[in-house]
């Protein structure tokens, strides 16, 4: 039986290892390319992040009205500039949400 | 998170709006779960009428925009009467971190703001030149159009705005513009390949965004040594090491040559200290073709600030090529990647 000893034992030493430092948020994107589902190199996410405590019912309406434009008119174009769109939600303490995560 | 628009519209309509209260919100907590999620070189909008609540996540949120490259503009309608202390001016720093800007608004010109911004949007656009004025006055900024720019846009936030163009033969000129209290967008197409200037006015801090739509199409990263292809780079340089910065070109056919890259190292300045605005000292790496898409340079030490990176070179016409090419940057402490073969 071929036991891969060596690699076995650098595979545990690296995963704690590993578990001891990946503890903070310092997170760092390596660019992936190839496949179908992923964005065209110069796609990017459209990100919008709303206050949704009860002052902001008429700033929601204006960026509705925008977003609305915006979107009909990027819909239009041959290659969408937009890979994904992103809507968070903030409001007070205890209330951070966000809509499910959803593909094509 | 969605690719699909519709749904995007459908998840606006059904937001909900409650609670209220006290004034400053988590405005950082919701942008710092927007931007985990976003792809490299994304954009962000940020839509409040409060201070941040949270503005201790400053840090965590400047390494998100950093690693991902992406732009957060703020639209604020509010400021819980605290403009100057840390809650709002979180969002000044953050904006600027990422090349984008604070514009303070009534509610009722959101729609309009959002309109004329959305320029921005364009996988074409690129941010040219990043300037940040700490306090009242009239400055003189010039940058470099070259050949593969179809289009100039600039951008003032700041109250009683003023921009006065000029073309590389000092003709003053006058763009399609967009105008509000504390806002200035100016846009002009085909504007001649030279050096232009914009004397900009404002009669309060204000920052100036120029940027372009372009033809030209670059990346960068870093690296410990020299890569063969963009995958083995990151945006954020390894501490305590030199590291290559390379630059990749996605269409050669549209340059001369590129000679280096500036390292324009930046300061906050706190409002205590008397000095002019950060970015002082400069370092300048030169750049060597590595292959046809592929411009690098030897490795050299990184400053321990956070700086920002500006390319030099020329166009296939000989126009000089001066542009940002990323938002802030800080080198990070190595973590392991573990490569799954």
């Amino acid at each position: 039986m071929n036991f891969p000893i060596k690699k076995l034992f650098a595979l545990v030493l690296l995963s704690s290892l590993f578990t001891l430092i990946s503890a903070n948020d310092n997170e760092q994107k390596l660019q992936a390319f190839g496949a179908n589902d992923l964005p065209k190199p110069n796609q990017k996410s459209l990100v919008f992040i709303f206050d949704g405590t009860g002052s902001m019912t008429k700033d929601l309406e204006q960026l509705r009205t925008a977003a609305k434009q915006i979107l009909n008119e990027l819909s239009l174009r041959e290659d969408n500039p937009i890979f994904n769109y992103i809507l968070v939600i903030f409001r007070d303490p205890g209330m951070l949400s966000k809509p499910p995560i959803k593909s094509n | 998170m969605t690719t699909n628009p519709d749904l995007l519209m459908e998840r606006l309509s059904n937001v909900n709006i409650t609670g209220g209260g006290d004034c400053p919100e988590l405005s950082i907590s919701g942008l710092r779960e927007g931007l985990k999620h976003a792809i490299t070189n994304s954009i962000a909008f940020v839509f409040t009428d409060a201070s941040a609540k949270d503005h201790d996540q400053y840090e965590v949120t400047k390494n998100l925009i950093q690693s991902t490259q992406t732009t957060v503009n703020f639209l604020t309608t509010g400021d819980c009467g605290e403009r100057s202390r840390a809650g709002f001016q979180v969002y000044e720093k953050l904006a600027r971190v990422s090349n984008g800007q604070v514009f303070d608004m009534n509610t009722d010109d959101i729609t309009n703001v959002l309109l004329a911004i959305r320029f921005m949007l364009n996988d074409d656009f690129i941010a040219l030149r990043s300037i940040d004025v700490e306090k009242s006055g009239t400055s003189e900024n010039a940058f470099f159009i070259d050949s593969t720019m179809s289009e100039l846009s600039m951008s003032l936030s700041g109250s009683a705005p003023e921009m006065a163009l000029k073309n590389p033969k000092n003709e003053t000129v006058t763009g399609e513009e967009f105008n509000l209290a504390k806002l200035k967008i100016v846009q002009l197409k085909t504007p001649m390949p030279g050096k232009w200037t914009v004397e900009a006015s404002s009669s309060t801090a204000h920052s100036i965004r120029v940027g372009a739509i372009s033809s030209l199409k670059i990346e960068f990263g870093f690296s410990l040594e020299t890569p063969s292809k963009i995958e083995e780079t990151l945006y954020q340089p390894l501490k305590g090491k030199m590291n290559v910065l390379s630059v990749f070109v996605r269409d050669p056919a549209l340059l001369k040559s590129l000679s280096s890259v500036t390292i324009i190292k930046i300061d906050f300045i706190s409002k205590r200290k008397r000095r002019d605005t950060g970015s002082v000292e400069q370092l300048i790496p030169a750049l060597k073709k590595i292959s046809e898409h592929i411009y690098a340079t030897e490795a050299f030490v990184i400053p321990e600030q956070m700086f920002k990176i500006q390319l030099n070179g020329a166009d296939s016409l000989g126009n000089i090529i001066e542009r940002s090419i990323s938002t802030s940057i800080q080198s990070v402490l190595p973590s392991i990647i573990i490569n799954c073969d």
